[in-house]
């Protein structure tokens, strides 16, 4: 079991890997945010093994482009080319013995800098006075607009109006483990192994075998455990291609792995959006139509395989999503500038979306004299509408969008908590509810299908192969139950396999909440297609005259515990070891027809599967304390619906945790630059992330609609607690602070930011 | 290059003779000398808590100390906390109270909780609350981490 393992100190993470026979690598980094890379000179040391730069590395690889729908295209080198454009980025990678050495030596390089000026904004580079990548003509790497003017009309007649621009920061997954990356090239087959801390093991060798002009198939790339992910390991880094390219160069295994400064400074942005959000109503307050605009900071490159419209293009995609109304536009942009790539971040795009449109519909509900509460149950879908195609095009499955605002908001005893406030105001104290509601994309197939195989061996002992990989998300747990209980065996006899291109079935891996839709489904249909064959086989030994067809099989026989019964005479019995065993040979007596030989104990299925929406209520209460600027929580309560839910304690601690984290989205969890582009927090001194007494009761309850879009009803439940935090927070310390609240347009909700507002006059 | 020194060393009740190079942080000897990888590094900035270990039967950030000055010390790390088939009882209340998920800053948390527990008899949940702020968690939210301690701390089976 893997929680036990992992409690021995028994996991085997990246940097726990056998290393015996590598040499270390370490990275050169730029200084600079923009700069002319001239010469590059190595230190004269006999601990030098190899050195290689940019230039050196051309000889070895093709350049990348990320092809993204949207997106616009240029060549991506893994070290900067002739120009750095953020601060971090690779110049060159040294090999030594040791990694204490590689790093000495790594400081003894000297490169020659011409800097150039910096973008460091969305303004500076949406002007674009300094375009960043030669290739195109401005600073635009991603550009959708969809439904242009489609609202004008409704807007123009509308009752009210609200509109509003929102910021949100820069900020880092920051997943415990930080990456790293170790890669063997075995001349003997001609094949890279490619170990590395990543979500996708697939879609990373896909990409690897065009950057190294081989065949995917020979790489083999391997994710061992892996120390959190929460999105940021889901994507192609430099590091991931210089290491297996000076292996194969060397003709000697290398290994590396990631400090933390390096992982601030370089090892994945997210979610820095500005949000231009408009809002038309009618005078009872029924949202009619909505405007948006989203510019997201991609930071210095497209990153594989999302691109840089991932965050602003997943926020608009679904934007007011939760809300019924009839016509809906919006732009998704992103910008390059000279900052550290953006990546994905649990919440990705969605964080920031239901953050500014919560605030807009409290703004809306001061406007229309509503409480904030009515007016979005007037407008939140109710169960009987589903399935509901959205103004933005996408279809909902199901969901319970109102009704778990009604239970939030009755376990939280809303009006219990308005009395208090009542109390508190009068008292001169400043004490706010705020509430959040909103649907969540999940099990998105952006990148083709997933698989998932069963292989029973010739002892009975069961095989599940997925493409998708856990990252702390319980995948053993879960799917080896989910197996077992389909085929109807005990659990123990299950081993659930992952994360390795050479045995797991081809797929786009963890991200997006997607796993238990899409493997769960997968796993669960080909476990029952077994199970009716092992029922087949069952029958064909308890009754050997008579071959029960495989649409009956289900019908006319029994599995439970790993016995097989026919159901009109149940005490005969056989067991699953046996059939298992006379599937693979060895009963020369027993001769199998051939209709069973065939097939197997093998069953692989693949699926591309539908986008399912969940959907969360929220509401918190906090009370600011004027002097400080600090608020607490008093109250947090979160209402979850992500369908069937299949093993519970896995989900609560989806939500638990994930809500842990977006209390740090929407406290401090803040990538600052200055003006030259240069980032002020490398270290979890300046980057804070919530440690224990941060954390306050946070209640979580759930419902269960099942999708009808999945065959097993389940839907993604990785990340609504996340994207509540910031927008329920936002609007509790908006309603604390009364008028002055009106203009809380930014997260964090740090004290200097609130702060500023309490300075208002 | 900097120079080395001879230690002597005792790590979960077996003795070490090594020459460790003077830089060497007790982490990474722990690590690459020994093997002993159930140590982890989140930060190797004495912030985040990962690498905790006990030295002499406190808990300390092995990330910031240098095994050459570690001569005839004693260190627990994970590897030693259970017995080949018996694992400690916080260990198994961190399997039952789901205090983990992706399991890189349990060992880190075991040890402080080792020591929380070696100090105080009756912890209640605020102080070990507390006690653990040190230590990052990316992952459970922290409440399982707690109750687990505090399930421990209750029962006082601790060793
Ligand atoms: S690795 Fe030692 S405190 Fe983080
Ligand atoms: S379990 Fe992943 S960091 Fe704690």
């Amino acid at each position: 079991m893997k929680a036990e393992e992992f409690v021995r100190g028994q996991g085997q993470y990246l940097a726990d890997l056998p290393d015996q026979d590598c040499l270390h690598v370490a990275f050169v980094r730029s200084p600079h945010a923009h700069a002319r890379v001239g010469e590059i000179r190595a230190p004269e040391s006999s601990a030098l093994i190899a050195i290689c730069t940019g230039a050196d590395l051309l000889a070895d690889i093709s350049p990348f482009r990320v092809i993204a729908p949207g997106h616009l295209d240029y060549d991506w080198y893994p070290l900067a080319h002739d120009r750095v454009l953020f601060v971090g980025e690779p110049v060159a990678a040294v090999v030594a013995e040791t990694p204490y050495i590689a790093e000495d030596l790594a400081a003894e390089v000297e490169v020659e800098y011409d800097p150039l000026d910096a973008v460091t904004t969305l303004d500076e580079s949406i002007t674009g006075g300094t375009v960043l990548h030669a290739e195109l003509e401005n600073n635009v790497l991603f550009n959708l607009p969809v439904n242009e003017g489609a609202t004008a009309d409704t807007f123009a007649a509308a009752h009210l109006v609200v509109e509003q621009e929102f910021e949100y920061p820069r900020q880092n997954a920051l997943p415990l483990e930080t990456r790293g990356v170790l890669a063997r090239f075995d001349p003997r087959d001609q094949r890279y192994t490619v170990f590395t801390s990543t979500q996708m093991p697939h879609l990373i060798r896909s990409a690897l075998s065009q950057i190294l002009n081989v065949n995917e198939d020979d790489i083999r790339v391997i994710k061992p455990d892996v120390g959190g992910g929460f999105g940021l390991k889901g994507q192609l880094f430099p590091e991931e291609v210089v290491l297996p390219a000076l292996a194969r160069k060397l003709g000697r295994p290398l290994k590396w792995i990631e400090d933390r400064r390096e992982s601030l400074m370089a090892g994945g942005h997210a979610h820095e959006e500005r949000l231009h959000l408009s809002a038309a109503f009618d005078a009872d307050g029924n949202l009619l139509a909505t405007k948006s605009l989203l510019d997201g900071d991609a930071g210095a490159h497209s990153t594989f395989p999302f691109g840089a419209g991932l965050d602003p293009l997943t926020g608009a995609l679904n934007i007011f999503g939760a809300y019924r109304h009839k016509a809906s536009e919006f732009t998704a942009r992103a910008f390059a500038t000279n900052k550290a790539p953006a990546v994905s971040y649990r919440g990705v795009g969605q964080i920031q979306s239901v953050f500014a449109v919560e605030r807009l519909m409290d703004i809306a509900a001061d406007q229309l004299k509503l409480d904030p509460a009515e007016l979005r149950k007037l407008n939140l879908y109710e169960n009987s509408e589903f399935p509901v195609t959205s103004p933005g095009g996408n279809e909902f499955d199901t969901g319970s969008y109102r009704e778990t605002l009604e239970i939030a908001l009755d376990r939280a005893d809303y009006t219990g908590l308005r009395r208090e406030q009542e109390t508190a105001r009068e008292e001169g104290r400043l004490y706010g509810i705020g509430l959040a509601t909103f649907n969540e994309v999940s099990g998105v197939s952006i990148f083709g299908y997933d698989g998932a195989s069963i292989r029973i061996g010739p002892d009975g002992q069961v095989r599940a192969f997925i493409s998708t990989g856990s990252s702390g998300q319980g995948h053993e747990k879960v799917y080896g139950r989910l197996v077992a209980e389909a085929l109807g065996i005990s659990p123990e006899l299950v081993r659930v396999i992952e994360g390795d291109t050479d045995f797991c079935p081809v797929g786009a891996g963890t991200y997006a909440s997607r796993s238990m839709v899409t493997t769960g489904n997968l796993l669960e249909s080909a476990a029952r297609e077994l199970r009716d064959k092992i029922l087949m086989i069952g029958g064909l030994l308890l009754s050997p005259d008579d071959l029960i067809p495989m649409e009956n099989a289900a019908n006319e026989l029994r599995i439970a515990d790993g016995v097989i019964s026919l159901v009109r005479e149940p005490t005969a019995t056989v067991t699953f070891e046996a059939v298992a065993q006379l599937a693979h040979m060895k009963n020369f007596d027993f001769p199998l027809p051939q209709e069973l030989v065939e097939a197997g104990l093998e069953c692989t299925h693949y699926e591309q599967h539908k986008t399912v929406y969940s959907n969360s209520s929220a509401v918190a209460a906090v009370e600011i304390d004027p002097d400080t600027a600090q608020f607490s929580i008093r109250r947090c309560v979160i209402i979850g619906d992500c369908g069937r839910i299949f093993d519970s304690s896995t989900v609560d601690a989806q939500l638990v945790g994930g809500a842990a984290m977006g209390l740090g989205c929407a406290l401090f969890e803040h990538l600052a630059y200055d003006s030259n582009g240069q980032i002020l927090t490398t270290s979890l001194l300046d980057y804070l992330v919530p440690v224990s007494t941060d954390i306050p009761q946070i209640e979580i309850g759930h419902l269960e609609t099942p999708s009808t879009f999945s065959a097993n009803g389940t839907k993604g439940m990785g990340e609504g607690g996340t994207m509540a935090m910031p927008a329920v927070l936002a609007n509790a310390v908006a309603d604390a602070l009364m008028d002055k609240g009106r203009l809380l347009n930014k997260i964090p909700l740090s004290e200097e930011n609130i702060f500023q507002l309490l300075q208002i006059s | 290059m900097t120079g080395t020194t001879s230690i002597g060393i005792r790590v979960n009740g077996e003795d070490f003779e090594r020459e460790v190079e003077d830089r060497l942080t007790l982490a990474d000897f722990l690590r690459s000398e020994l093997r002993l990888t159930g140590t982890h590094l989140g930060c190797e900035q004495g912030s985040c808590g990962a690498c905790t270990v006990l030295l002499d039967g406190s808990a300390i950030r092995s990330c910031l100390v240098f095994a050459s000055q570690l001569t005839g010390a004693e260190v627990t790390t994970v590897e030693g906390l259970a017995n080949q088939a018996d694992l400690h009882p916080l260990q198994s209340a961190f399997i039952k109270n789901d205090a983990l998920q992706c399991g890189f800053c349990t060992p880190g948390f075991l040890l402080t909780a080792v020591e929380i527990l070696n100090e105080t008899d009756h912890a209640d949940e605020s102080t070990i609350r507390e006690a653990i702020s040190g230590n990052i968690c990316r992952c459970t939210g922290y409440q399982g981490i707690v109750d687990a301690i505090v399930e421990v701390a209750r029962s006082g089976s601790e060793r």
